[in-house]
């Protein structure tokens, strides 16, 4: 049984395992850099261990100090919330080596899952579908157009030794394929010195499903659901929700079952995520394995809203050695959830991340109103680290219901000293795409302009409590303000209103 | 006692811009804007009532330094106070080309005095919430000074190369 846990993070998914810790009687740890000295995390937990000066690499980063610090505290166990050293195998093993739980999966699994081809094999080799896709051994332009045939068009040409969305060329049209071939080679050669390519199926307006899995030590594994995380930028996920508009019930089994499947065959223990795209709607949908993530996701309230069922707890249960209580079909969902998560970003400036003082931050509340947060009103957002303020879940009967629900309690969170993403997230609530569940991976890049503001008017309540506030000692007259002046966030703020 | 202050509306998304409203503090608890007049009572910390023609509204505003940020129907403002906003649009171009947009730290310095350097040539880069910001020269010159160290972190608004 873990008696204390140390938590090898910061921020929001700190605070809310700290929480988890508190419900079931277990001691925690905090670990804290230079920058996090007076943060809530640190606050909140039982103790609380320096790791280090600011940089992640010096403090939250360092295997090392994470596990000195274990050592120090008398850890029996170590969770590692997401990020960080949450998918580091080398870590996993360092753990179990000095015989502290690792409050995940086993290093091999971690580390089996953390190759994509290496994962991509395995789930082909268990009939889980991925995207449909060769290099031919054969790379004259016959073979290839061949290949390309064969899996159809649209398709997408990748040098085969790139990554990173280097020399990626699509092709629609038959006529375009000499062409694009002569001209994607070209690329590869310039780009990484072999110029073999490999060819996929261009999967259009795909849409991201994520299925939640849970595995015991004990060989039972379920599934809990699915989470649609197709609103994304730059592969950050902005907005997720339970259940997808897009799955049919059958669908979702399938899905399920496939998720278990690899979670299986991975020898998967404790929590993950099995990603999928997902090609069309309805009972024409065609799903495809894309990744498996080892470690709690930053959008697991989604599914605990839904489904009921507390992963952190689940998370600890299993480290205990527990069996898990349920069997798949006892697992259900009911209502419909959505994650919102607030960022300390300027939407306007490219979504330029934002640190400052928070000099103003009031959580929403109420029924279905769910925020966890990592910051707290006095403190600020550091530049060191991920720019996530709080997530926002709420949770109603309908989707339309939980719509509605996001949007008013967004336009009660209250976030002053720091640009926020909220405005941003508002705009998206609204649209009528979203309304309709109309969306895909695409969706928030394609509707941009739409998305941003546009200068709206400032009301003239808030313009009257201003002169208010600065009548009654809220802030210093005229004149005044220079005494603060070499404040660096002062400046920051100055900075500011030059650029707007 | 009672103030005129002038105040310059630039929004929370960066946008907005020279919208001037004057409100005139009378110090009772009511505050005019042209020819309407605001009730504002205080309701917590950072937290007021206002009552106006329209009707209701609770407004959160904090002040920090020459920008009061407020909150109202559901979104924020920044607004200055016209004066500062005056001052602070008197900056030169390289002070702002120059100065790092938030905080960050300093990853490298790819100049040095005396070297001549062309519009758009990356100066410095600097490093903050795993983003690299390129910050680039604004024009043609020649670098007068580099004000900053690899590892320093420094502060938005601070000219970080001088330029001849």
């Amino acid at each position: 049984m873990i008696r204390r846990l140390l938590i090898a993070n910061r921020g929001e998914i700190a605070v809310r395992i700290i929480r988890a810790c508190r419900e079931r009687r277990v001691e925690s740890v905090a670990v804290y850099s230079d920058a996090d000295a007076h943060a809530l995390h640190v606050e909140v937990a039982d103790r609380a261990v320096r790791l280090g000066p600011a940089p992640a690499a010096e403090s939250y980063l360092n295997i090392d100090r994470v596990l000195a610090a274990a050592r120090d505290s008398e850890a029996d166990a170590i969770h590692p919330g997401y990020g960080f050293l949450s998918e580091n195998a080398e870590f996993a093993s360092a753990c179990e080596a000095a015989g502290i739980a690792f409050v995940g999966p086993p290093a091999n699994a971690i580390a089996a899952m953390g190759s994509k081809t290496a994962a991509r094999a395995l789930a082909q080799a268990h009939g889980v579908p991925v995207v449909p896709g060769e290099a031919p051994e054969d790379q004259s332009d016959r073979a290839l157009a061949a290949a390309i045939t064969r899996l159809g068009l649209p398709v997408l040409l990748k040098p085969s030794a790139g990554g990173g969305g280097i020399g990626m060329k699509t092709i629609t049209e038959a006529a375009e394929i000499s062409g694009s071939l002569a001209a994607a080679r070209r690329d590869a050669v310039a780009a990484f010195g072999d110029g073999t390519l490999y060819v996929e199926r261009l999967v259009v307006g795909p849409r991201h499903i994520e299925i939640q899995v849970l595995a015991d030590a004990h060989g039972s594994i379920v599934h809990l659901l699915e989470r649609e995380c197709s609103l994304q930028r730059r592969h950050q996920k902005v907005i997720e929700e339970s259940p997808s508009a897009a799955l049919r019930p059958a669908l979702r089994a399938r899905m399920g079952e496939a998720a278990v499947t690899i979670a299986r065959a991975a020898g998967y223990r404790n929590a993950g995520t099995v990603e999928f795209l997902l090609e069309g709607t309805g009972d024409d949908a065609r799903f495809y394995f894309l990744e498996m993530n080892t470690r709690l996701q930053v959008e697991h309230p989604v599914t605990e809203a839904v489904v009921g069922i507390d992963l952190v707890q689940a998370q600890l249960d299993v480290a205990d050695g527990a069996p898990l209580p349920w069997v798949q079909d006892q697992i259900s969902g009911r209502g419909h959830a959505i994650e919102c998560r607030v960022y300390a970003e300027d939407p306007a400036q490219q979504f330029l991340p934002q640190a400052g003082p928070l000099l103003c931050y009031r959580e929403p509340s109420g029924p279905g109103v769910r925020v966890d947060g990592g910051v707290r009103e006095g403190g600020g957002i550091p530049v060191h680290y991920d720019p996530l303020v709080a997530k926002l879940v709420v949770q109603a009967g309908s989707r339309a219901d939980a719509i509605a629900r996001a949007r008013a309690a967004l336009a009660r969170f209250v976030v002053l000293g720091v640009t926020t993403n909220i405005a941003y997230l508002q705009r998206i609530l609204v649209h009528d795409h979203f309304g309709a569940g109309e969306i895909d991976t695409t969706w928030l890049d394609r509707q941009h302009d739409h998305l941003i503001g546009t200068g709206e008017p400032v009301p003239a309540a808030a313009v009257a409590a201003a002169a208010h506030a600065t009548g009654t000692g809220g802030a210093p007259r005229a004149g005044m303000a220079t005494a603060a002046a070499s404040d660096p966030w002062q400046l920051m703020m100055g900075w500011r209103a030059n650029a707007s | 006692m009672s103030a005129m202050l002038r105040f310059t509306n630039s929004d929370g998304a960066g946008q907005g811009g020279a919208l001037e409203i004057e409100a005139f503090d009378r110090g009772d608890g009511s505050v005019v804007i042209g020819d309407a007049t605001f009730e504002v009572s205080p309701a917590g910390k950072a937290r007021w009532l206002v009552a106006g023609p329209a009707g209701r509204t609770l407004v959160h505003a904090a002040w920090d330094g020459e920008t009061c940020w407020v909150h109202a129907d559901g979104r924020v403002w920044r607004l200055a106070r016209a004066e500062a906003g005056r001052r602070s649009s008197s900056t030169t171009d390289d002070e702002v080309a120059l100065a790092s947009p938030m905080p960050a730290s300093v990853r490298a310095i790819h100049v040095q005095a005396g070297q001549a350097v062309s519009g758009g040539d990356v100066l410095i880069v600097l490093e903050a919430m795993k983003m690299e910001l390129p910050i680039r020269a604004p024009r043609d010159a020649v670098v007068a000074g580099v004000r900053c160290s690899v590892g320093d972190l420094v502060q938005p608004g601070v000219q970080l190369v001088q330029l001849a």
